[in-house]
């Protein structure tokens, strides 16, 4: 069976992109370089495994290489689990952050997490594996996701990091 | 705000969220959080963010798929079909050519 079986997949793939990157432009860039990708490593396959996931998890590779190009030069270490703050300084500020503008607001590995989880009703293990992070990674990214998300819309705060905020721009 | 305590429990309060909790548990983390006003709290707020991701997915209409990445697919999938037909081609070349050997016995057969 050929890589034309992704093309099922691309209505679901293209909601995602959407709301991992908050803004429908950037999301078909990246359903566009999912698939280019996928073509290209359609060998790699394994049929009988989950190709939503294996699509996923190409997706968020790429994802994160973009992203890595965006901040470039702005000292931002990257995406790695261990160094994401937990003492933003965003406290007291008093706005309210709404759904969108809070996920748009966490860290991309948080966002990944829970949109997997919540939106894509992945296990733990699934996830992790769509992630090629060990479930505990998961588990703490999720939580911290949600806790994260807690406080941007209760307590409220501005979004200060640097993620882009396609949503409000376009 | 969250206590510290419960580090081990917040993955099982994830799980309650998530329906992913072994059913065994469900007794324990149900009395528990009854015992914890503030979990519980925190447990209601994940369950509502849960709720509302998910009607956020669902209010996001995609619209028509765009040609272009039809396209990405189709060209590939086209590309490595005719990469097929050539190896099968070359296949049935070589095959025609190595027949005498192969061929010949067959004939005599039938014959």
């Amino acid at each position: 069976m050929g890589v034309e079986q992704a093309l099922g997949h691309v209505p679901a793939l293209r909601r995602y992109a959407r709301l991992l990157t908050g803004d429908a432009a950037r999301a078909d860039d990246l359903v566009q370089d999912t698939l280019e990708r996928a073509c290209i490593k359609w060998a790699l396959w394994q049929p009988g495994s989950m190709l939503r996931g294996w699509l996923l998890s190409l997706m968020h590779n790429l994802h994160r290489n973009h992203l890595r190009d965006w901040r470039h030069d702005d000292g931002h270490a990257g995406l790695d689990d261990s160094i994401e703050p937990a003492h933003d300084p965003t406290a007291g500020l008093g706005e309210r952050l709404d759904l969108q503008q809070a996920l748009a607001a966490l860290p991309a590995p948080m966002r990944e997490v829970l949109l997997l989880v919540t939106v894509e009703e992945y296990t733990y293990a699934e996830a992790a594996a769509i992630l090629g992070v060990p479930v505990g990674t998961v588990m703490s990214r999720l939580h911290r996701a949600r806790e994260r998300m807690r406080e941007l819309m209760t307590d409220g705060a501005r979004s200060v990091r640097p993620v882009p905020l396609q949503l409000v721009k376009r | 705000m969250s206590d510290p305590t419960d580090r081990v429990a917040d993955d099982e309060l994830h799980a309650f969220v998530d329906a992913q909790l072994d059913p065994t548990r469900l007794p324990v983390v149900l009395a528990w959080l009854q015992a914890h006003p503030d979990a519980a709290e925190r447990v209601l707020q994940w369950q509502a963010q849960r709720v509302q991701l998910r009607q956020l997915a669902r209010a996001i209409d995609p619209g028509e798929t765009p040609a272009a990445l039809t396209a990405v697919v189709t060209r590939a999938a086209a590309a490595r079909r005719r990469r097929l037909l050539w190896q099968q081609a070359a296949a049935v070349v070589l095959l025609v050519a190595t027949e005498p050997a192969g061929a010949a016995p067959d004939a005599t057969s039938a014959a």
